[in-house]
């Protein structure tokens, strides 16, 4: 005689009879046209599928804080660019004529009116259209490297995400992204590191007892000691999910130790220790809190600063100690009432004592920042609303000088490219993100090779085949530069880590 | 010029926009909101399309399906931990009703979800949405049935718990 079915209780009752009322919205126009698109772009071009681990959110767009990311055609001439002290424009070096683009752009009648009061005098002109000008004079060619990978047959696989050379080898640190519960998912992520004495063969580590939970995210040194910047779980029974900022640190790779207390979510190597950032968001409002913190040995941090509401997206130092971060705050409403952000900017000579936020642009997102030694340099998407309602971006590499204001330089990107990394190697400027094709995102570099002014993509490469490149972390090495990232396997629609080197 | 689509991709095509309610649905009560949601099935169909060669059997398209979707919510869920996101203000007059977001906040019983993890609310969005017996939701999910079983236990005494403090809430509100 077989057991009774145990019966449902309330709580099942009541899910099913919920379940069963809900009125549940068809799929959006939008998404079933984009979808239906796929039929005839997908196989008949040949184009591998798979997550589109690179791309900028829909809902993202949609909330206002990347809209323009997503929504453009056409990177139009004379964009007003916005720059709230923008004296320094006027001197730009790389507005001029000979500055690359590669977009049609419509013509200057049709260029949109600047709805800031301080914006017209000082917006940069747009050079014309120039498609050899995306040609790239340095770093053209790039081999991959496949590193061990730590996760086969996990879904979320585990890659690395930042790397540094120390102690006369390279070490990179990521993360097995565990989906749970797949055949050989682990229930939590977990730390790995790799090392590698020429960037060529690599060995893996993916078992460090104190990485365990650790979702990791970037990688620093000061030479003596790493720092692993990422995320922890944290301790709200009510929302297993939540996470909080978390560095760990090691002197030799191997034994690694988890800093209690906030833990910065950027940390960057100054002149007197470590310059860090820890960045908060009050999960029931919504406010994105930030504060300037410095560590002497990555496990204790002081801090430096007031809390400040700031949403930071960037933190930068340079030899002589001086620092830069930038972020983002609410700015005012287009004409059309649609939200933007305001780019500012924080400046520091020593690490310890900040001076900002400085409005450096309105409706302007800013993406990451580096040193070159003499100037900070930020990646910043600009945008502006078209008299047609649409919105219109330009990407720019804003250079700071002693202090100065910035002075701009256009990317002449393409439709549906953006670039969120930017680092230097052997003098010369590599901004790193993706472009998508059919919807797919795929790494993409661009170069400039003097000091920012013009800019080049390097040609799609045979080692960024197949999909879902995305490079996330960089070193210089003797030779050029050694960058990590995630590759994408189709036949097991499985992240992989890898590797790519690429020559001056 | 285009190239005449096999009869295989013409079926795969209509099969893929026939489950595309169903994932969109699917996806949105797993991750709570429909632009995320938008997002996933997305992704779910151009993966779909990406490996189809491994659907073998036309017929078991829908759990295949469902197993796409539930691991790109899984994969955009990781991703919008290392995303933040800013909302809307409030009083933008663009801004349109999420309509999971709201089903899932004016519901009592569908308010609980939101305490689970993503795995759990799977389960839960499988089991008692979709109608699915636990095999199924095994089967959808690559867990072994007893998993399933476990997972659910711990979602539904989850529920019950977070059922129970909002009871004596109210009461102590009183």
């Amino acid at each position: 005689m077989s057991r009774p079915k145990s019966e449902p209780d309330a709580l099942e009752r009541d899910l099913r009879e919920a379940f069963r009322r809900a009125e549940l919205p068809a799929a959006p126009l939008e998404l079933r046209g984009q979808t239906e698109s796929l039929a005839s772009t997908a196989r008949v071009r040949g184009i591998a599928g798979g997550a589109r681990f690179g791309r900028w959110p829909r809902s993202a767009a949609m909330l206002g804080l990347f809209a323009a990311a997503v929504a453009i055609a056409v990177v139009v001439a004379g964009l007003p660019v916005w720059l709230a002290q923008s004296q320094g424009s006027n001197a730009s070096p790389t507005v001029s004529s000979s500055a690359p683009t590669a977009s049609p752009r419509p013509s200057p009648s049709s260029q949109p009116v600047a709805t800031s009061t301080d914006a017209s005098s000082s917006a940069p002109t747009v050079p014309a259209s120039s498609p050899s000008a995306r040609v790239a004079a340095a770093f053209r060619v790039w081999s991959r490297i496949d590193m061990p990978d730590p996760a086969p047959g996990v879904e979320g696989g585990g890659t690395p995400t930042g790397v540094v050379a120390f102690h006369g080898a390279f070490l990179a640190t990521g993360t097995i992204w565990a989906s749970c519960c797949a055949a050989g998912d682990p229930a939590v992520n977990r730390g790995v590191v790799w090392t590698s004495s020429d960037g060529h063969s690599w060995s893996m580590n993916g078992h460090i007892p104190a990485l365990e939970h650790a979702s990791l995210s970037g990688l620093v040194t000061d030479g003596k000691r790493l720092i692993a910047i990422g995320s922890y779980p944290a301790p709200i029974p009510s929302d297993p999910e939540a996470t909080v900022p978390a560095v760990w640190v090691s002197s030799d790779g191997r034994a690694w130790t988890r800093a209690h207390g906030p833990a910065p979510s950027y940390v960057a190597v100054g002149s007197r220790g470590f310059i860090g950032a820890v960045v908060t968001q009050d999960s029931s409002s919504s406010v994105t809190s930030s504060q300037f913190v410095t560590s002497t040995d990555g496990l204790t941090w002081t801090n430096v600063s007031a809390t400040f509401a700031a949403d930071l997206r960037g933190l930068a130092a340079a030899p002589d100690g001086t620092a830069m971060a930038l972020g983002a705050v609410p700015g005012a409403p287009r004409t059309d009432k649609s939200p933007t952000t305001d780019m500012v900017v924080w400046r520091s000579a020593d690490g310890t004592s900040w001076t900002g936020p400085e409005t450096i642009a309105h409706d302007a997102r800013p993406t990451a920042v580096t040193s070159d030694g003499h100037s900070f340099l930020a990646v910043v998407q600009l945008s502006g609303l078209l008299p047609s309602g649409s919105i219109s971006d330009l990407t720019q590499v804003l250079r700071f000088t002693n202090g100065n204001a910035p002075r701009a330089a256009a990317i002449p990107l393409g439709n549906e490219e953006s670039l969120n990394r930017i680092f230097i190697a052997g003098g010369v400027l590599i901004a790193a993100g993706d472009h998508l094709v059919n919807g797919i995102a795929n790494a993409m570099v661009w170069v400039s090779t003097d000091a920012g002014a013009t800019w080049g993509r390097v040609a799609d490469q045979p080692a960024f085949s197949d999909i879902n490149n995305e490079l996330v972390g960089e070193v210089e090495t003797p030779g050029g530069l050694l960058a990590v990232g995630r590759r994408w396997d189709s036949a097991s629609m499985h992240a992989l880590p890898a590797a790519w080197l690429a020559g001056r | 010029m285009l190239r005449t689509k096999s009869e295989a991709d013409e079926r795969f095509a209509r099969q893929v926009s026939g489950g595309l309610d169903r994932a969109y649905r699917l996806a949105g009560l797993i991750v709570g909101q429909a632009a995320d949601a938008e997002d996933v099935a997305h992704d779910a169909a151009v993966r779909a399309w990406q490996s189809a060669g491994s659907l073998r059997d036309p017929a078991a398209f829908e759990a295949w399906f469902d197993r796409i979707v539930v691991n790109a919510c899984r994969d955009r869920i990781r991703r919008n931990r290392r995303v933040r996101f800013v909302e809307l203000p409030a009083n933008d007059d663009r801004r349109v009703a999420d309509p999971f977001k709201a089903l899932l906040d004016r519901d009592e019983a569908l308010r609980l979800i939101r305490h689970l993890s993503t795995d759990e609310r799977a389960v839960v969005v499988l089991h008692y949405w979709a109608d699915l017996p636990l095999t199924e939701v095994a089967e959808r999910l690559g867990w072994p049935v007893g998993t399933v079983k476990t997972r659910l236990h711990r979602a539904l005494e989850a529920m019950r718990d977070e059922q129970r403090l909002q009871v004596s809430g109210k009461v102590a509100s009183r």
